[in-house]
């Protein structure tokens, strides 16, 4: 069951030479904080906001997203934030695929990562490595999401383990997808 | 068609790419993080100072009367604002929907991706929370004491 070549117009997506692919349409908000690993597509009406540091110099990067990562439409980045603390960088892994319309306010997202449409991942969550988070789940904030492991429902909980071969079936998933997310002259 | 009106108080942040129709009037210390909606179709909406909304928020007025909004409000990313009355010191987490002609009390907490019903009271302190939403409790006095 492959997944089918999908296209998009080429006048709204920016392709970058480490090749991303940014929709024009997505609201990249401090885009000089944001750091893209590359080959990473961000969809129409994402937002990222990579405006919300701390004052006072010290680290430059407020969101750093790694390789073939997907952040699908109507998905959310913002860092999370600690009363009278401020802002804390936020750091996402290699082929993460963010579903459509969820909220992820995580300190840190492993790498081979996924997670479903409509999720809401509260504040300073850790997700670890190879961890799938189904779709419409609510975990709470501060949760650590262990490695291999499914969390599901709201209040996000543990309902499955995940096989060791999920690093390279992540891994194959966003090549793949990455792959057959072509551009065409319409 | 409400005359488009904005009255923002002093310190109040509205950042770049908010949409904001009809008669709307915010409080100092406000904060609105872009990409939120503040659509005050039928009738004006009035919020607060120390209010922090943040992305994708929507706050809708949909009826002629005046949609009050207090002071010192929390609402978080995605939520859907349509009530009739909120309190103060509210939180209204990620993904929540605060529907119809409900309203708030204060010191309420609605749980992420729980929403109302229409036409409720809800009385202060509340917190709505869990899977099917509408479970609700009520928690301790909330707010911070102060030591005398």
């Amino acid at each position: 069951m492959e997944p089918p070549i999908v296209y998009y117009p080429r006048s709204e997506y920016i392709e970058t030479d480490t090749g991303n692919k940014v929709s024009r349409k997505s609201v990249i908000c401090g885009s000089q904080n944001i750091i893209l690993g590359g080959k990473t597509i961000i969809q129409t009406d994402c937002v990222i906001r990579g405006d919300l540091r701390r004052t006072g110099g010290g680290h430059a990067v407020v969101v750093a997203i790694g390789r073939y990562c997907l952040l699908a439409k109507g998905s959310i980045i913002r860092p999370p934030y600690k009363t009278y603390k401020g802002y804390y960088p936020m750091k996402i892994g290699d082929h993460v695929t963010i579903g459509e319309g969820s909220i992820v306010e995580a300190a840190t997202i492993g790498s081979f990562v996924h997670i479903g449409k409509n999720c809401v991942i509260g504040r300073f969550a850790i997700i670890k490595d190879c961890c799938r988070i189904e779709d419409n789940t609510v975990i709470p904030p501060n949760t650590v999401v262990p490695s291999f492991s499914i969390y599901e429902g709201s209040p996000g909980m543990f309902v499955d383990e995940l096989p060791e071969c999920v690093q390279d079936l992540y891994e194959a998933k966003t090549k793949d997808y990455y792959s057959k997310f072509q551009s065409k002259d319409s | 068609m409400p005359k488009e009106c904005f009255a923002i108080g002093k310190r109040a942040v509205v950042c770049q790419d908010t949409e904001m129709k009809g008669e709307i009037d915010i409080g100092s210390g406000t904060v609105l993080h872009p990409q939120c909606k503040i659509l005050a179709e039928s009738g004006p909406i009035i919020i607060g100072s120390n209010n922090i909304i943040e992305e994708n928020v929507t706050i809708i007025n949909k009826q002629p009367t005046p949609l009050i909004i207090g002071d010192e409000n929390v609402f978080e990313v995605g939520c859907y604002v349509e009530g009739s009355k909120i309190g103060n010191k509210n939180i209204i987490e990620a993904k929540a929907r605060v529907l119809g002609n409900t309203s708030l009390g204060d010191n309420c907490v609605i749980g992420a991706v729980c929403s109302t019903k229409k036409d409720e009271a809800i009385p202060n302190n509340t917190v709505i929370y869990g899977d099917h939403h509408n479970r609700r409790t009520q928690t301790a006095s909330g707010g911070v004491s102060f030591n005398k």
